[in-house]
């Protein structure tokens, strides 16, 4: 008889081998290769400014920025700064600003994910045509919106009056009681469909059984919602209100542009709620009004902008305005197009820069980006955790912190008036989010794929490279999409490291170009309206990849 | 095909021992199913012998071949997965093409393999659809395919059988067992389903807390188990397990109840049951073995009746003996009803005694 005796007992079990960390590194070394390339980059760009900003904050620099003759003084610099009431009133004006903007994006986003949840006729295009303020960038938002508040020419203050709601056009930017409500709406505007994005693809995720079981149950609309819908969307919900918080505790760009520092004294306005409870069979019809309200708030800049891009300058400059121009021209375009003009050249110059340096972005970023993601789902190698969260972390900290020590550190590099600055820093924007969201994707692609490739004959890489990057596609695209977006509109760095006109891209150079002629608005508004359409066809083209990879990569959990 | 040793096979998770010491030879043809309840290694050992996951020691020969630090892709073995891990976006052909393409044959001979192995599978109909097209049956035999297409050394299977309905478990498992007579495949087969090792398998591994319990034809497994643990895992239902104390009364030895009840063992038990390291002994019996008695009947001890459950050919009395649950197999004419008090005979060429300390069966020399 061929038996073997049981051993049940734990007497017989050998002590287990214990290996250091070291050991342990070298058996993963391999793997550290895939997430290498990322963590460069991000040592690069974020540990090196840091460790700068830090030991920089305990010295005392003259003017002019001469380092060689900085002077320690220890946490001097701290106590100035916590001691100064502008500090204060500062700090209080962003905190208001972020509270505010993230939770009625929010709110906002969660209202047209729910609208938009049941199937209707138009849908497809109703989300597509919330989304594109999203993708706009917020220099030419901020033009748009500069635009509509204009104090003599403005669409708001003309269509107040004509509504017969104000004597005449108030001046929203220039007074300290309406500046901040009026930047928060030009944010909002811009960021609430971010929310709606991420929330619908919560929304994919709620099984409905549980629906149909409460329903059976005897929960109303509302206790479904509240009960069913809302508890799953926690997850989704902390990511899209921390990605708010976050970009807009940072944001810079709208408040500047638009007002050019300001009314320092900005006080914050009144938020007045949205949301109501109806009867359940009146959720249909709020639904659709509220959705209707949305599409207005969406469209009318986007038109106006479109409208006056088609005016001449002297029919832009009319009160009350022309609300549809008398002689519709596209002379605006062609100056912008036409290579013999110094403006057309200067155009063109920048809209190749700002492809140039996107292409190249979202190239480096997907090939970056792919592996560590890859690694992160898949390999046990130590420090994994903490290299993840790292990555993660970047998105913490605001542009303007990292302009002083990243300018210095790329004058060191020799990148200063090269696109290789650009690219090097606008790599590690979309890296945090590609990287979570491709990780969700490799998380749920079954490893028993990789072992049949392995077993089949391929080595690891084959497989990675043959079975799983095929299946996370929609990841890699929309990846793809965030980084081309995040490079195509960024400004502030551009505006820091460029001083050549020649290498100039078009955030900046829209900005350059029209400051001393704001006179010209038309050609301002045909200017942005040109810098928006790559993005917003791309990604017009492209979301219903990003929507996938939402759904079935990162919210899945 | 090609035979297939573990020698004290190691794996550690941390301080936890997934598979502890495991050594067992498959030899060349041979069908073994690897048996247990989740967790307890069998998967673990199949990915070792794949090359899935690193060993923490021990050695493993493919053949005469020492493959125990060779890539799976050196191994030149198959792999059938439960959830068939088809790739979702090629076509049934290029899936079944791939281990070829891998190896870097000839476009036409890959053409001519791919086909052969569709008309074994009868799936030449299937072969430009997507993996998601397809049934559960379907996408077996895809993988199936796979596995075959290029004839490895040996065909390792996870639980192959355990996504599908009731119904094409049967039929799945008799094509598989047609498959292993005709290739004469050598065959490592993971199953927690004890009825599938039992049916396919020449020889049975039963696996429980990262170690082999038992390594047996499927018969000997079934008639003499090891342990307590081999006992109650292999058959349905469950052997029936009841904890007593033996009693020497001259030269005889008798089991005991707190109840009151006492039963004489013949002299083979006797010798059986004085090898236990302690008084404390297990009676173990198959339902098959057992009979019951309206009324009191010499050896039979008193039990009340649980449940009754009619299958038609045959039906099943659960009752109850000093808190044991004990499983009693009947002819479908017999009437018994919940909680009468019934008598339970036992078979004592066909009992099994435990050590109730080692659990360890007691064998009588």
């Amino acid at each position: 008889m061929n038996t073997v005796t049981g051993q049940t007992r734990p007497s017989s079990v050998a002590e287990p081998v214990r290996r250091n960390l070291f050991q342990s590194m070298w058996t993963h070394r391999a793997d550290y290769g895939y997430v290498l390339p990322a963590i460069v980059v991000m040592l690069i760009v974020i540990a090196y400014p840091v460790y700068y900003t830090i030991d920089l904050s305990f010295f005392q620099t003259p003017p002019g920025l001469q380092l060689r003759d900085k002077k320690f003084i220890g946490l001097e610099n701290y106590r100035a700064i916590l001691s100064s009431a502008v500090f204060w009133k500062v700090t209080g004006n962003t905190v208001m600003w972020t509270i505010s903007s993230t939770v009625i994006a929010f709110l906002l986003g969660l209202g047209c994910a729910l609208a938009l949840h049941r199937e209707f006729i138009g849908r497809g295009v109703l989300r597509a045509i919330l989304l594109i303020p999203w993708v706009v960038s917020a220099v030419a938002a901020s033009y748009v919106w500069k635009w509509l508040y204009h104090s003599d020419f403005g669409v708001i203050g003309a269509a107040l009056v004509s509504f017969g709601l104000a004597e005449r056009p108030p001046n929203f930017i220039d007074n300290i009681n309406t500046v901040l409500p009026a930047l928060i709406v030009v944010n909002i505007w811009r960021e609430f469909s971010f929310a709606m994005i991420m929330l619908m693809a919560g929304l994919q995720t709620v099984p409905d059984q549980l629906l149909r079981a409460a329903q059976v149950d005897g929960a109303s609309a509302w206790q479904r919602f509240w009960h069913v819908t809302f508890p799953h969307l926690r997850g989704v919900s902390t990511v899209t209100i921390l990605l708010l918080a976050v970009a807009n505790f940072n944001s810079f760009i709208i408040p500047w542009i638009m007002t050019g520092g300001g009314p320092s004294n900005a006080s914050p306005g009144q938020v007045k709620r949205t949301q109501r409870r109806k009867p359940a069979d009146g959720w249909r019809w709020a639904g659709r009004i509220f959705l209707a309200v949305m599409l207005v708030y969406t469209v009318v800049p986007m038109a106006w902008m479109l409208i006056t891009s088609l005016k001449t300058g002297f029919a832009a400059m009319m009160y009350p305005p022309q609300w549809w121009p008398a002689e519709p021209t596209l002379s605006n375009y062609l100056r912008l197009l036409d290579p013999r003009d110094t403006i057309g050249q200067d155009f063109l110059h920048y809209f190749w820069n700002s492809m140039f340096v996107s292409i190249s972005t979202t190239i480096l970023a997907v090939v970056v980006a792919v592996p560590a993601a890859y690694a992160f789902s898949r390999f046990r190698f130590p420090g994994r955790n903490f290299l993840f969260f790292a990555v993660l972390l970047r998105n913490m900290f605001p542009a303007v912190i990292f302009l002083v020590p990243l300018f210095i550190l790329m004058r060191w590099l020799g990148l200063v008036n090269t696109h290789g600055s650009l690219i090097l820093t606008y790599l590690t924007f979309g890296l945090p989010l590609a990287i979570w969201l491709l990780k969700g994707f490799y998380d749920n692609i079954p490893i028993q794929l990789e072992q049949a490739a392995r077993i089949d004959g391929a080595t690891r890489l084959q497989a990675f490279l043959l079975v799983v990057m095929p299946l996370s596609t929609p990841g890699i695209i929309a990846t793809a999409i965030y980084s081309f977006i995040g490079a195509w509109n960024e400004f502030i760095y551009a505006a820091t490291f460029l001083n050549k006109n020649e290498q100039m891209t078009l955030p900046v150079g829209l900005q350059r170009f029209f400051a001393e002629n704001t006179t010209d608005w038309p050609g301002l508004m045909a200017a942005s309206f040109m810098m928006s359409v790559p993005v917003v066809v791309l990604f017009l083209v492209l979301q219903r990849y990003f929507v996938r990879a939402l759904t079935e990569g990162a919210v899945k959990h | 095909m090609a035979r297939v040793v573990l020698k004290d096979v190691v794996k550690t998770y941390g301080s936890v021992y997934a598979v502890n010491r495991v050594s067992l030879t498959v030899e060349d043809g041979e069908f073994v199913a690897l048996v247990g309840p989740s967790g307890c290694g069998k998967t673990t050992t199949l990915n070792l012998v794949a090359g899935l996951i690193p060993m923490t020691s021990g050695e493993v020969f493919i053949g005469d071949r020492d493959v125990t630090d060779l890539d799976p892709k050196d191994r030149d073995i198959a792999m059938v997965f439960q959830n068939y891990a088809l790739y979702p976006n090629k076509s049934v052909f290029n899936n079944l093409a791939f281990p070829l393409q891998m190896r870097k044959l000839a476009k036409d001979e890959i053409d001519k393999k791919v086909r052969a192995a569709a008309k074994t599978l009868d799936i030449t109909h299937l072969l430009e659809r997507r993996p998601r097209e397809l049934s559960g049956g379907q996408q077996q035999r895809v993988a199936l395919g796979r596995a075959l297409v290029r004839d490895p050394r040996a065909f390792l299977m996870d639980e192959p059988l355990s996504n599908l309905d009731a119904k094409l478990r049967v039929q799945m498992r008799t094509e598989i067992k047609r498959f292993h007579q005709d290739l004469k495949a050598t065959i490592i087969y993971v199953t927690h389903d004890q009825l599938e090792a039992v049916t396919m398998a020449d020889k049975m591994a039963v696996m429980n807390g990262g170690f082999l319990q038992q390594y047996d034809t499927p018969a000997n497994v079934f008639a003499h188990p090891v342990n307590m643990f081999v006992a109650s895992f292999i058959g349905s239902p469950a052997m029936s397990l009841i904890p007593v104390d033996a009693t020497t009364r001259g030269d005889a030895v008798v089991l005991t109840s707190p109840e009151g009840w006492e039963l004489p063992l013949s002299a083979q038990n006797t010798a059986k049951a004085r090898k236990s390291s302690t008084s404390k002994i297990v009676l173990g019996a198959r339902h098959s073995t057992v009979r019951l008695h309206h009324a009191p009947a010499a050896g039979a001890i008193p039990a009340k009746v649980y449940t009754v459950e009619p299958t038609g050919d045959i039906t099943f009395v659960q009752v109850f003996i000093d808190g044991a649950v004990v499983n009693v197999s009947v002819p479908p004419n017999v009437v018994i009803r919940p909680d009468e008090t019934v008598y339970v005979e036992f078979d004592q060429d066909r009992i099994h005694l435990f050590d109730a300390e080692t659990t360890n069966a007691l064998a009588a020399d």
